[in-house]
């Protein structure tokens, strides 16, 4: 990553180029990912919405296929109904004018109604060649109603042909006579008589429809019945014809004797549900789907192989002409979802919609059933049988054109998403070389400046540069030429310059040598006047003998002028009995403070020998002499001053200069202000009324200091001051030794403190020790 | 405000406000002669010019640690020269840490009894 890193960082083009292509490709691919993620949302709605509305467009289809369905079976078998209603009305009217039409025995001489009799092993049997076939079973051969009832009946010849050949589903068209006489005439001819076999002796309504009757006459004695069913035909439940017919239904239409209100016979019809079936099985729909039709009671009436399969319905085949079918019941079977299934379509009066098996992520085949009922058929009974027209289409097949729609839909998806990114990554392209060629262009300029600056950095200053810009880096490359040319006017003509500014120097230099001698000359003089100014200074100070005369006290003096002397005083004057002590300090530096002092003494010296005693008048006369003086030789210089006499242990001061002082013997500091006791000499012409005497004491062994500021102001290169307290902390480590040994240690202190910092003022200082 | 009302010099400065008529002293003033004074003096007298009769010139030695025995004597002349003028009053404003201005100050007024001295 690093070395990536620093790749790009080495070159404005690469860092311009990395941000413009990392700007355009994190936008592009926002954009598309967004696209995307549209894409499939549209998608996945379409196919959604698809999927509703093809599901439920399907469904209406089935729904419809399924009742259109039901419809045309139920054509065939009301076809079938209205066949038999025909002649079973027929013989309803035969019957109703029985006793006319046997009293017209011409009639029967007609051939068509002829009936000519024969015995066939006891019964009686009309010939082959009849229309019709008759039929007068043994047991009631001897019956002469039964030749009676046969002999009517003969009147259905005139339309049985007729009315059988109408419906091509008719196998067997036949009228029978009344419970005691049931005698049979039937069309076509296939004489009975031979075909039943040792069934010929069996007696119709008694051996085959035992309950029939029971029923026919309840529903003719019940009004109520009459009106709920107006139709009497009733139906027997399906049979598979011995004579390999196939399936085959009867329908009866019963008749009565309206005078005595018995039952008087009925016309029956079997009926083949071939075609029915046929119909039924050939119902295909989607590839595998398939249609069944059950009774109400659940009994598979015609379903295909598959359906058995499907429904786990235990079967038994059924050869039906070339079409082979299962029979068997919906209820019977054992799995639950099938259970469920018949319950729905069996407790359903009219049609719907039944998802079998249909289970969400089930590898198991679900089904779409969609069934219709037929409209009601009447058992012996009058039970109602609605019959179930069932179409099972699976899912999978049903849905396969919305597959189809999806996969179309995903493929064109697909293909669109393949379509942006490649756009996406051309645009990238495109973009990434718009990029490089944008940074280039306007790096070109930056890069001719780099190379410029590079140029001058080597001191080559003849650059030339031609920039495209008008921007700012435009403006730049022209103040960059400008900048240029001057740093190369001013390389160029550098040796000219020197040059002026050489003799420029040259005669600055004259000028201060010549001002130098002069200097020279003026510290020579200076110089004199100090040493001049310090000679006085020290030339008038008491000598070691003159200080040490004086008894009563050890006096240990000290004084260090300045470089430049600063005018320091002291005095020990002895004259006669009395014992002056002065301190002093001219203002300033130099000689005149120098001649200011040397002033004072003599001043105070005079006095003192004039055998004045009184200290304050000696101040007072000291500073009228000094002001003139002062005024005279116009320096404004004026001075701090304490005079002293002592007598007896007791010392009188006046004059204001630093404070004395005082280390008692037990080592306890006192401290004499003398601001109060007077006033600078030599500032103002009389200073007697700031004149104020002041005393104090000595026992023998206490000590007194007097000293000038250059102690107390004395600093060190801190700029720190010496101070009063670090000399009165000396003057109290050594207050026992004697005058000399005090003083030295607190001028060796000072000294110590200064160190290697300037001395700027005189260091004057005297130790009094009271003898 | 302009050059002349404010000088500065090695480890000092001296500045006068003419609005509220003070001047103060900073720093550490070690010159070595009245003469080496003499610009002070001259700022000094032309405050004490500028400054009404009636009102008050201040000289604010709070902040100055060390003025030496030239500078003492070129303030007491400065007030001597006040005095014989006898026109605005002064004001001294000192600061009780400071040594030197515990001994010196009070000659000021010894000088001319309208200076106020303040120590604080």
């Amino acid at each position: 990553m690093k070395p990536i890193f620093n790749y790009f960082n080495a070159s404005f083009q690469r860092k311009l180029l990395a941000y413009n292509i990392l700007l355009v490709s994190v936008t592009t691919i926002i954009l598309f990912m967004f696209l995307i993620s549209s894409q499939q949302r549209l998608t996945d709605f379409a196919l959604d919405a698809n999927k509703t509305a093809l599901d439920q467009a399907i469904k209406e289809y089935l729904t419809q296929y399924t009742a259109e369905k039901a419809t045309s079976t139920w054509l065939q078998l009301e076809a079938a109904q209205d066949n038999l209603s025909v002649m079973g009305k027929m013989a309803q009217n035969i019957i109703d004018n029985k006793d006319e039409l046997l009293a017209n025995e011409a009639f029967y001489e007609i051939d068509l109604f002829k009936t000519d009799l024969r015995d066939v092993n006891g019964a009686l049997s009309g010939s082959p060649e009849d229309v019709s076939d008759t039929l007068i079973p043994p047991p009631i051969a001897d019956n002469p109603r039964a030749q009676e009832i046969l002999a009517i009946s003969s009147l259905l010849n005139l339309s049985m042909d007729g009315v059988f050949e109408a419906n091509e589903n008719n196998t067997f068209l036949y009228f029978v006579g009344d419970e005691d006489t049931p005698v049979t005439r039937a069309y076509p001819n296939i004489q009975l008589v031979d075909v039943l076999g040792d069934a010929v002796s069996l007696l119709f309504w008694q051996d085959f429809f035992p309950e029939n009757t029971a029923g026919w006459k309840q529903w003719y004695t019940d009004s109520n019945l009459q009106a709920e069913i107006p139709n009497p035909i009733t139906v027997e439940t399906p049979y598979v014809d011995a004579a390999g017919q196939g399936l085959i239904v009867t329908m009866f239409y019963p008749l009565w004797d309206t005078e005595t209100d018995q039952f008087a016979g009925a016309v029956g019809i079997d009926l083949t549900l071939n075609n029915i079936i046929e119909n039924v099985l050939s119902i295909q729909v989607g590839e595998t789907g398939f249609a069944f039709l059950m009774s109400g009671n659940g009994e598979i009436i015609a379903m295909p192989e598959r359906g058995f399969e499907i429904f786990d319905v235990g079967l038994e085949t059924v050869q039906l002409g070339n079409l082979s079918y299962l029979s068997g019941n919906l209820q019977a079977s054992e799995a639950p979802d099938v259970q469920d299934l018949a319950s729905f379509l069996l407790a359903e009066n009219s049609s719907g919609i039944y998802e079998f098996g249909v289970i969400e992520g089930s590898t198991q085949e679900g089904h779409v059933i969609s069934f219709a009922t037929l409209p009601a058929l009447s058992t012996a009974q009058y039970d109602q049988d609605s019959w179930r027209i069932v179409v099972v289409v699976p899912e999978a097949e049903i849905f396969s054109i919305l597959n189809q729609t999806s996969q179309s839909i995903s493929q064109q998806s697909n293909i669109a998403t393949v379509i942006s990114v490649v756009f996406m990554v051309a645009f990238l392209i495109i973009a990434a070389l718009a990029s490089l060629r944008f940074s280039n262009q306007i790096t070109t300029d930056v890069r001719t400046l780099a190379q410029a600056a590079e140029q001058v950095s080597h001191k080559n200053y003849d650059v030339e540069i031609e920039l495209n810009s008008v921007d700012e880096i435009g403006r730049f490359g022209q103040a960059f030429t400008q900048m240029t040319k001057e740093i190369q006017d001013y390389t160029t003509n550098l040796e000219g310059r020197v040059q002026e500014r050489t003799a420029d120097l040259q005669r600055a230099n004259e000028v201060i040598m010549a001002l130098n001698e002069r200097l020279k000359d003026e510290n020579v003089r200076l110089g004199a006047e100090l040493d001049v100014a310090r000679q006085l200074q020290m030339m008038v100070l008491p000598s070691d003998d003159e200080t040490q005369a004086v008894e009563p006290l050890d006096i240990a003096c000290y004084m260090q002028p300045a470089d430049e002397v600063g005018g320091d005083y002291y005095d020990v004057l002895q004259v006669g009995n009395s014992i002056f002590l002065g301190i002093g300090d001219v203002t300033g530096h130099g000689l005149s403070s120098g001649v200011i002092m040397l002033m004072v003494q003599t001043a105070l010296l005079t006095l003192s020998q004039s055998g004045e005693t009184d200290i304050s008048r000696m101040l007072t006369l000291l500073n009228q002499v000094l002001y003139q003086n002062i005024v005279r030789i116009r320096e404004e210089k004026n001075m701090t001053l304490s005079v002293i006499q002592y007598t007896d242990n007791t010392f009188q001061i006046v004059g204001q200069h630093e404070s004395v002082v005082i280390c008692r013997n037990s080592g306890e500091i006192e401290e004499i202000d003398t601001v109060n006791l007077g006033f600078p000499i030599g500032l103002i012409d009389d200073i007697e009324d700031f004149i104020l005497p002041e005393q104090f004491r000595l026992e023998i062994g206490e000590t007194a200091l007097l000293y000038t500021d250059g102690i107390t102001e004395a600093e060190n290169k801190e700029q720190e001051q010496y101070g009063l307290e670090r000399m009165t902390s000396v003057l109290q480590k050594h207050y026992k030794a004697d005058a000399n040994t005090i003083r030295n240690a607190i001028i060796e202190d000072v000294y110590d403190f200064i160190d290697a910092a300037e001395v700027f003022d005189d260091i004057t200082m005297m130790v009094i020790k009271q003898r | 405000m302009s050059d002349n009302n404010l000088i500065e010099g090695e480890g000092y400065s001296v500045e006068h406000n003419p609005g509220t008529h003070v001047v103060s002293f900073n720093g550490t003033m070690r010159l070595k002669t009245s003469a080496d004074y003499a610009h002070i003096n001259t700022l000094l007298d032309r405050a004490y010019q500028e400054t009404g009769d009636d009102e008050k010139l201040t000289l604010d030695f709070r902040h100055l640690q060390f003025l030496n025995s030239s500078g003492i004597n070129t303030v007491s002349r400065f007030v001597i020269t006040s005095r014989k003028q006898n026109k605005a009053s002064l004001q001294v404003l000192g600061n009780q840490d400071i040594y030197w201005q515990q001994k010196s100050l009070t000659n000021l007024q010894r000088l001319w009894s309208n200076v106020t001295i303040d120590i604080q």
